[in-house]
């Protein structure tokens, strides 16, 4: 697996706001990478400042083994903030034009402009356009040159649920293709189903990075619940090997330790004659572990 | 170089301000010249401080002397040039194009250079309007004109020619700065008039013949007075043209540095 970008002691400075400070990251060929993070935690400052449209304060960056930015740029498509585009050009137009600065031909761009679903109005001039279309136009712009890198800044902003979920499915597909991905977004869902990777940012430092299956590891919950609940409670807490357990009204909420299973937790129960008339596993979602990670820095 | 100037092209060709501006341009331009004997003769120049004449009753449209009273006159025409490349500079900002263009792959010096390919367009096309409307009103004026007489002070020509990109170039420059179309047309217009006047009224001679807009202005000098025997050069110092020139590859230069250092 070959590294695709690294950033050292990467910083942005605003006057006296610290919008991105000292950020490592390193990102590999064929992973779906995503920063995470609340508003004005420097997502998109880190973005534009590896895509060159923001001038670091200090620190580096190197795409693909230092190739120069100029270069680099021709392999990675990108969407950056709100789509823009020029208003009395049409979707044609548009993506002829950032075809002919990656100096590529313009035999994809039919084919992408029927991926991203706006054949339809493939020559109507941008300034027409809804929100959600502006937004298919720019990951068309970000695809049409068959990008090695998809960097991705806020994708479904602004969309209406089928434009997410088209958009999603889009996502996967190319990710499945082994293209690899550099996503921003505070949709934290968004992130937990399309990422392999995540990194999370507040007030511009990061706070976390990792695969995101190591940072929901040790967060299954098991839902559970039976025709005699205060047998049930008696039992549970008998059980050697679970933590946090949670009365709710019509379930209790444990969480087993490392060791037993939930194969041993349900076999001891019927062997005590209770039989679980709920029994059911959910795994923790990144949005209380995101929320557990900033609190703690509190 | 060809990739810069497609896609410069590409841009412009049908945005409607492109064909608008440059269209009132040519149309006002061509208009003037055409019948700038009669338009002369509606001047009234009996206060004027060069004495009492009747340019109407001057043959302004001889060869050779029509080279330095047209080129003179078209200069005034090339406030529209200026406010047209204002736009499609600032209006890669108002839209945020500028950064498409730049995620992309374009570096901001090609961005630049893009935008120079257009203005070195645009006043090619003008000086070659200038010189066909030159020929051909030369030639009805001319009873017998020699080839030599009909080339004789043409610098003029390459005079006009350095005049647009300089103003030209002052204006991408304003443009890059500001971001903003409406107060970079001010800037543009009320620059040359008013706040460059008023600084070089604190300098000698001697220094104001450097400042931007003077050097601009002294490449084609105000050519009517000979007609009542004041003496005026009819050619250009070459010292006129080095510090237009300069004055070119300086904004250039400043316009890239100022781009270089923005985060867009």
């Amino acid at each position: 697996m070959s590294i695709i970008l690294t950033t050292s002691a990467l910083s942005k400075r605003y006057g006296a706001i610290k919008a991105v400070q000292n950020l490592d990251l390193e990102i590999s060929s064929g992973q779906v990478y995503g920063i995470l993070g609340p508003n004005g935690s420097g997502k998109t400052t880190t973005l534009g400042m590896i895509l060159g449209i923001i001038n670091p304060s200090s620190g580096k960056f190197q795409w693909f083994n230092n190739t120069p930015l100029k270069n680099a740029l021709y392999k990675i498509g990108s969407i950056i903030e709100l789509p823009t585009f020029y208003p009395y050009l049409s979707a044609v137009q548009n993506l002829k034009i950032v075809t002919r600065i990656k100096g590529k031909g313009n035999d994809n761009i039919d084919s992408t402009i029927e991926k991203v679903g706006l054949s339809e109005r493939k020559n109507s001039s941008f300034k027409t356009y809804s929100l959600g279309m502006k937004q298919r136009l720019a990951l068309a712009a970000a695809l049409v040159a068959d990008p090695e890198v998809l960097v991705l800044d806020e994708p479904t902003n602004g969309m209406d649920p089928q434009g997410i979920a088209d958009i999603r499915n889009l996502i996967l597909e190319i990710a499945d293709r082994g293209t690899t991905i550099f996503l921003a977004s505070h949709l934290l869902d968004e992130v937990q189903k399309i990422c392999s990777h995540v990194a999370v940012l507040e007030k511009g430092k990061k706070i976390y990075d990792g695969p995101v299956k190591q940072i929901l590891k040790g967060e299954e919950q098991i839902e559970i619940w039976a025709e005699d609940p205060v047998l049930l409670q008696q039992l549970l807490s008998e059980f050697k090997g679970i933590e946090d357990l949670t009365k709710m009204a019509d379930k209790f909420i444990i969480k087993l330790l490392p060791g037993p299973t939930k194969k041993d937790l349900h076999k001891y129960l019927i062997e005590k004659g209770v039989y679980p008339t709920h029994f059911m596993s959910r795994t923790g979602t990144l949005e209380s572990k995101f929320l557990e990670l900033l609190n703690h820095g509190k | 170089m060809m990739r810069l100037f497609k896609l410069e092209i590409q841009k412009n060709w049908t945005y409607p301000g492109f064909w608008i501006i440059l269209g009132m341009h040519y149309f006002f331009l061509i208009t003037v010249l055409f019948n700038l004997q009669d338009l002369a003769g509606s001047i009234d120049y009996s206060d004027n401080q060069y004495g009492n004449i009747d340019l109407s009753l001057v043959p302004l449209l001889q060869f050779p002397d029509i080279w330095h009273n047209i080129t003179y006159i078209s200069g005034f025409f090339k406030i529209l040039l200026g406010i047209y490349i204002v736009i499609a500079i600032t209006n890669e900002f108002q839209y945020n194009t500028v950064r498409l263009n730049l995620i992309n792959g374009l570096t901001r010096f090609e961005f630049i250079v893009s935008k120079l390919l257009l203005i070195l367009l645009i006043s090619l096309v003008s000086l070659l309007v200038v010189f066909a409307a030159g020929l051909i009103i030369g030639l009805n004026n001319t009873d017998t004109a020699t080839g030599v007489e009909m080339v004789e002070h043409s610098i003029f020509l390459f005079g006009y020619f350095i005049e647009l990109l300089l103003y030209l170039n002052f204006a991408l420059l304003v443009g890059i700065w500001l971001k903003r179309t409406g107060i970079s047309i001010f800037v543009v217009l009320v620059y040359p008039l008013l706040v460059e006047p008023l600084l070089r009224w604190q300098f000698p001679d001697s220094i104001d013949q450097f400042f931007p807009i003077k050097a601009m202005d002294q490449l084609i000098v105000f050519p009517f007075p000979k007609y009542v025997g004041i003496e005026v050069p009819d050619t250009i110092p070459i010292l006129a043209i080095v510090i237009g020139i300069s004055w070119i590859i300086i904004l250039f230069l400043l316009t890239n540095l100022i781009l270089k250092r923005k985060n867009l």
